[in-house]
């Protein structure tokens, strides 16, 4: 097994090594150390409105269900595994029940996870309690809701939310703020993909403002704007008529917290709009927080934002995205449209086809990325070369009262989720709720 | 648009000439195998729609995310991409052949809009990336038969593992 100074050798302030991408006993430390003791994203409470919807779902390799409660409401994260033998109890990806009930031997389990009910019971003798959680669908050992958007860790111990996320709860609340009755929606559908990669390779590529012009480069037209996105706005503009990237990606910058999290700044043309489907949002939007506070509501100060190690949420092709490492080489992610309550139903139609553009299997964006994060892999099998180097800009990041700032197209928020990675899987322990500077 | 109508119960038309329909969706599949896109697009009309869902039986492209939902325009963006010179994830070039089968057609109701209605089940093998996948779904196309000629007006594809975790799909089904 890899020690913690042979681990802590392997990232440097600038660079990481190649085996973080290539180890299959990296992954799976990584999956106790990392996976194991963070908050992880679950699901958005809106995807089980009613009392005994649930979704199935993997988290850190392991299926979970998460269901409201039939009694009291509240939402549960629990292992999907029968307290019996052991088998998936739930095998659908969504739905309602009143009871979860075990294929095999007919176990049956409320949807709060106690076990509900054993067919014939005596023959287990008079020493079984059956309210012995061990017996029951077991829940995760904290579970945490913010704003709607449901966290659970594996860990019993560690930082709670609030304090874990830190200044990331802005983005949170940014988002419900974009809806006019205050809340979201998560009932569109879901974008599915796989790649042939790590899982670090999207999330680094997350808050990556140097890509762009030369990922997508096929997205562009020969003066450097992008495809004409959203309703009436024009194309991104990528580069000037030569190729070049323009300023402005440096211009966005990038901000880095604790515990490897960060987000990118706005883009030009958010916070803009025309036409009569955003008139009516706008209207909308101003009814909930009057013309002033609507105007400054929508203009989202962040563009990317990531919550590491498994969510992204972005507020302009406005979705979340969920990361789930399937194996060293191997990754899927999930994308979620964030439908905005209250907000007239074509400018939600409008989130949902833009989605299909940019986040689908079929994308004419992201398909570019993960051939990016495909050829990584393959490429860090070569062993010319030892690091993969995060240097841009490396020296030149400010401290702010809430962690870093830099460029936008600094390798900064790389630099920092590194050092969240050094710092989770060089320590034995689960970490204590300590504010790291 | 809407969901198909179709149900098994209703009669295949038996006076429609099947033959030239079929040679029609033969070739629209062929021109996608041999990545004449420009021609395929041409065979759609301008108000058409290319729609690959991303659920078992999904009833809107317009409240439901989809793997495909393209009007014209969008397919002409798709097909520009598709020519880039820089477009990486078709680099080297996505290869496919595809096979239809069990070809069914029959007349649309009055006011609909198309004329004709034609579904066949898809096999679609297709060469990502130095790995080999396979797609099976059903297409259902609808048809326009004006002035002697077909066109699309829509083509839907359902694939049976529409909802699952899909590697990038570059070239339409």
């Amino acid at each position: 097994m890899l020690s913690t100074t042979e681990l802590q050798g392997l990232v440097k302030p600038d660079r990481v090594h190649r085996r973080l991408y290539q180890d299959p006993e990296i992954f799976e430390l990584e999956m106790e150390r990392i996976f194991g003791r963070a908050w992880l994203y679950v699901g958005h409470e809106s995807q089980v409105p009613e009392k005994g919807d649930f979704i199935t779902i993997d988290l850190a390799r392991q299926p979970v269900v998460m269901v409201r409660d039939r009694a009291d409401g509240e939402v549960h994260v629990l292992y999907n595994r029968c307290g019996h033998r052991g088998a998936v109890v739930c095998n659908q990806p969504c739905g309602n029940v009143r009871l979860f009930r075990c294929c095999y031997h007919g176990w049956s389990f409320k949807t709060s996870g106690k076990l509900a009910a054993v067919p014939l019971e005596a023959g287990y003798g008079e020493d079984f309690d059956k309210t012995d959680p061990q017996f029951g669908m077991v829940p995760l050992p904290r579970v945490a809701n913010y704003g709607g958007f449901i966290f659970a860790s594996l860990s019993d111990s560690g930082p709670d939310l609030k304090t874990y996320l830190g200044p990331m709860l802005r983005t949170i609340d940014d988002i419900l703020n974009l809806a006019p009755d205050g809340e979201v929606q998560v009932s569109g559908g879901v974008h599915r993909y796989v790649f042939d990669g790590n899982w670090k390779a999207q999330v680094e590529n997350i808050n990556d403002l140097y890509h762009p012009p030369f990922s997508h480069a096929s997205t562009t037209k020969e003066d450097g704007r992008q495809f004409q996105r959203q309703g009436s706005n024009t194309g991104a503009q990528l580069t000037d008529e030569d190729g070049n990237p323009i300023s402005f990606w440096d211009e966005t910058g990038i901000r880095a917290f604790d515990n490897g999290h960060g987000y990118c700044g706005k883009l030009p043309d958010s916070g803009s709009g025309s036409g009569p489907v955003f008139e009516a949002y706008l209207k909308a939007l101003e009814g909930r927080h009057g013309p002033e506070r609507a105007k400054e509501v929508l203009d989202v100060p962040w563009h990317n934002a990531i919550f590491y190690p498994n969510l992204c949420i972005q507020s302009m092709a406005q979705h979340i995205r969920v990361i789930r490492p399937i194996s060293v080489d191997r990754t899927e992610v999930n994308v979620y449209p964030i439908l905005l309550k209250g907000a007239p139903q074509e400018y939600n139609q409008q989130i949902i086809r833009y989605l299909n553009i940019t986040h689908a299997p079929a994308s004419l964006i992201q398909t570019d990325d993960l051939e990016a994060f495909r050829r990584i892999q393959s490429g860090l099998k070569t062993q010319g070369a030892e690091w993969v180097m995060l240097a841009r800009y490396f020296g030149k990041d400010v401290p702010t009262d809430e962690g870093q700032k830099g460029m936008g197209t600094s390798e900064l928020e790389m630099r920092n989720q590194y050092k969240a990675w050094a710092d989770y899987m060089t320590q034995p322990q689960p970490r204590s709720n300590s504010h790291a500077s | 648009m809407q969901a198909s109508t179709y149900t098994a119960n209703q009669p295949v038309v038996e006076n429609l000439d099947h033959e030239r329909i079929q040679k029609f969706v033969y070739h629209e599949s062929r021109l996608l195998d041999e990545r004449r896109f420009e021609e395929w697009i041409e065979l759609f009309d301008d108000d058409a729609t290319y729609w690959v869902p991303a659920q078992i039986d999904q009833q809107s492209p317009l409240n439901q995310l989809s793997i495909f939902y393209d009007d014209k325009e969008l397919m002409q963006t798709r097909i520009a991409r598709l020519r880039h010179e820089r477009i990486h994830v078709d680099d080297p070039q996505t290869r496919s052949v595809r096979m239809l089968s069990n070809l069914e057609i029959e007349s649309a109701e009055p006011g609909a809009g198309y004329d004709l209605r034609a579904r066949a089940v898809l096999c679609a093998i297709v060469f990502f990336q130095q790995k080999q996948y396979i797609y099976g779904g059903r297409c259902e196309y609808q048809l326009r038969d004006r002035n002697n000629a077909l066109s699309i007006y829509c083509k839907r594809v359902n694939l049976i593992n529409c909802d699952s975790a899909f590697h990038p799909l570059v070239v339409p089904f």
